[in-house]
């Protein structure tokens, strides 16, 4: 077995080329995702984000398995999943696979009306609904990827900012998915919205229900956009009394997979999701760009200030602690001076550098150098 | 050129345009040379010994060619530069402002220059001038000194009554760099015979050290004419521990640090984000050890300063 390192999960790095470029689109499939529930698009449109999405997370679980296999191969399963942050990837993409995107696309394809296995498979897909944010969890891996970009002379820079954004990124998570459990803080939950929707439509039954005649009901329901929700709606015998025009298109999003919700006094309904979800995706999109915005500030805001201030002066002196043609001090600001770091580095440009310069001096420096040329030069 | 010298001078030529060496000064492609023939003396010499070269030759028959032909080829390199050093030497104005009779011609100097470069140890010693010449650090560091007014400008200018345009201290400099060398070199000091000694031999006995002066001053008037004292004495004396004889003159210890820092500079080592600047470190470092290495430290105090302000 090879030594555990910090390339051993690393692919071919065309294949690694394509998994950056596959992160970057899966994040505008996200923010496409939510702008397509938020504007309730067409459905065509919205199968095909779905489609995307499985495509993406099935790519993604590929990868997880791949790199476990590979860095299986080379330093060990258990150093990939705790050390280079395999545990993250498998996060973003098995339970996705298996949990969201998957169950979504066989229930996009099956007949929900006529319920069994679909309508079982929306179930899932809707109580797991809280892991679909962790798909955000894959900027971490570009942030790792772009990170050797970015700061290509400090593997500690890397691995700090991947670090502090794992943190950022996964404490925004698990408050979002915390604050599903307190009715105060959630945000888009369907049962609370259904919660709150029923009494309001017993309440416009009960007005009509005495005297008010079918039209006026329905022109009640046409002109409240509250009402826009509303697909189908059943009287005592159950008959049918409202169909919304939008009927085939809100359909695929409504509570129960399409069974009726019971009202009062026998009247049923069947309800669109659409609005609830419309309130989730602006939560989701607007964690999104805020998880964003937080990795770009750590990247371009807060790396440079911890190279400067931490990772630079410990390059600087592990130069010239192995190169004995590196003989530059660490630049110590002052106001950071008692910084454990600088004064280390203090001690370095004021013990250890004329240390180097004496040592230098007495050897008589060049005379003694390996020369360059090699006899395989001739 | 004989058959065997041309085989030899294509054998130095491989070394002398090979890619790891060929963009470094030519005291370090020399050093990169000399460094290889040591460290491959057993490959080297089953090599020359074979047909394709000089069969049935002495190892020290080979190797001293090989190092006469590597002396041409570096005093070859250096030739543009010690000319035009002598040119600028001479159209400065420097040595006529001092001795207006001064007849000191530029390719005679060039020739003695070239003349002492065949020793190895005065060969060493103007590499380093040469390129402390050629790389301005005179030029560079005087300006700021002479505005500034401190212990470089009282030592150099104000102390030595230096009646000199401040355009042409740092011509001065450069020039009174020019003899740093002759230190090193071995000359006869006694009338009529030929035992030899150099300053740095002579330097623990006063006595001898004042008669080889004296011989230094005859064999510079010999060699190369009549130059100022004002010019080649600093030069000489730049050689002296600053701490252990404080009255030599000021232009000696700024030589010194130069000369010195020159040594020590590598252009292909660059300082990484987080790192002083080269000149800064360099003058920081040795300023604590400045009287272990002879060095003036107020003046390295100043330099500090200015390569900070400057940003060198």
């Amino acid at each position: 077995m090879t030594q555990p390192g910090d390339n051993s999960d690393h692919f071919h790095p065309v294949i690694e080329n394509i998994i950056f470029v596959a992160i970057v689109l899966v994040i505008l499939q996200m923010i496409a995702e939510n702008l397509a529930v938020i504007y309730h698009v067409p459905q065509d449109v919205t199968t095909g984000i779905i489609i995307a999405g499985f495509l993406f997370d099935l790519l993604f679980t590929l990868e997880f398995l791949g790199r476990l296999f590979v860095s299986g191969k080379r330093s060990g399963m258990g150093y990939y999943l705790k050390r280079q942050k395999g545990w993250i990837d498998f996060i973003a993409s098995v339970p996705l696979l298996l949990l969201v995107s998957g169950p979504a696309l066989l229930a996009r394809f099956g007949n929900i009306e006529e319920g069994g296995t679909a309508l079982e498979i929306l179930m899932v897909m809707k109580t797991a609904k809280i892991i679909r944010v962790t798909r955000i969890l894959r900027l971490i891996r570009a942030i790792r990827l772009f990170g050797h970009i970015h700061q290509t002379d400090s593997a500690m820079t890397n691995r700090h900012m991947g670090m502090l954004s794992t943190v950022c990124v996964v404490a925004l998570i698990v408050v979002l998915a915390a604050s599903h459990y307190f009715p105060f803080a959630r945000t888009g939950d369907q049962h609370d919205y259904l919660a709150w929707r029923t009494p309001q439509l017993n309440a416009m039954i009960a007005a009509f229900a005495g005297d008010g005649s079918r039209e006026t009901l329905l022109e009640f329901i046409r002109t409240n956009p509250i009402n826009s929700d509303l697909i189908v709606l059943k009287d005592g015998s159950g008959a049918e009394l409202y169909r919304s025009p939008d009927y085939s298109t809100l359909l695929w999003t409504a509570f129960h997979a399409g069974r009726d919700i019971p009202l009062a006094g026998g009247w049923s309904a069947v309800l669109s999701t659409h609005i609830t979800d419309g309130e989730r995706a602006k939560f989701e999109l607007a964690l999104l760009l805020c998880i964003i915005g937080v990795i770009l500030f750590i990247m371009f805001g807060y790396a440079p200030i911890f190279a400067q201030q931490v990772s630079d002066p410990a390059f600087v002196m592990l130069k010239g602690l192995r190169n004995p043609d590196y003989n530059f001090e660490v630049r110590i600001r002052e106001d950071l001076a008692r910084d454990e770091i600088f004064q280390l580095a203090r001690t370095f440009n004021e013990e250890w550098l004329p240390l180097k310069n004496r040592m230098r001096k007495a050897k008589g420096s060049e005379s003694e150098e390996k020369s360059s040329l090699t006899m395989e030069d001739l | 050129m004989n058959d065997r010298q041309q085989k030899m001078s294509l054998f130095l030529d491989k070394l002398w345009n090979n890619p790891a060496i060929s963009r470094k000064p030519v005291r370090k492609k020399e050093r990169e040379i000399l460094n290889f023939i040591r460290e491959n003396q057993a490959s080297l010499q089953k090599v020359f010994s074979s047909p394709d070269y000089f069969p049935g030759e002495s190892w020290n028959d080979s190797v001293a060619l090989l190092l006469s032909l590597l002396v041409e080829k570096v005093l070859d390199s250096l030739a543009p530069q010690i000319d035009r050093i002598g040119q600028g030497l001479l159209q400065s104005g420097v040595i006529a402002h001092f001795d207006s009779k001064a007849g000191v011609d530029a390719r005679c100097f060039g020739e003695f220059l070239t003349g002492l470069m065949r020793t190895r140890i005065l060969r060493d010693q103007y590499h380093i001038v040469i390129e402390t010449i050629t790389l301005d650090l005179f030029r560079r560091y005087m300006p700021p000194a002479i505005v500034q007014r401190k212990t470089i400008y009282n030592e150099i200018v104000r102390r030595e009554r230096l009646d000199l345009d401040a355009n042409l201290i740092p011509e001065f400099m450069n020039a009174a760099s020019l003899f740093r060398p002759l230190y090193y070199h071995r000359i006869p000091y006694k009338k009529d015979l030929p035992d030899l000694v150099s300053l740095h031999e002579a330097r623990l006995d006063r006595k001898l050290y004042d008669t080889a002066v004296h011989a230094m001053k005859d064999y510079i008037r010999e060699r190369v004419g009549q130059v100022p004292e004002c010019i080649y004495l600093p030069g000489l004396e730049s050689c002296l521990d600053a701490s252990a004889q404080p009255d030599i003159a000021g232009a000696s210890k700024l030589i010194n640090i130069m000369v010195n820092r020159c040594e020590a500079y590598d252009p292909d080592v660059k300082p990484d984000r987080g790192a002083e600047s080269p000149d800064k470190s360099w003058f920081n470092i040795n300023r604590r050890d400045a009287r272990e290495f002879g060095y003036d430290a107020r003046m390295l105090d100043e330099l500090y300063q200015i390569a900070g302000d400057e940003g060198w």
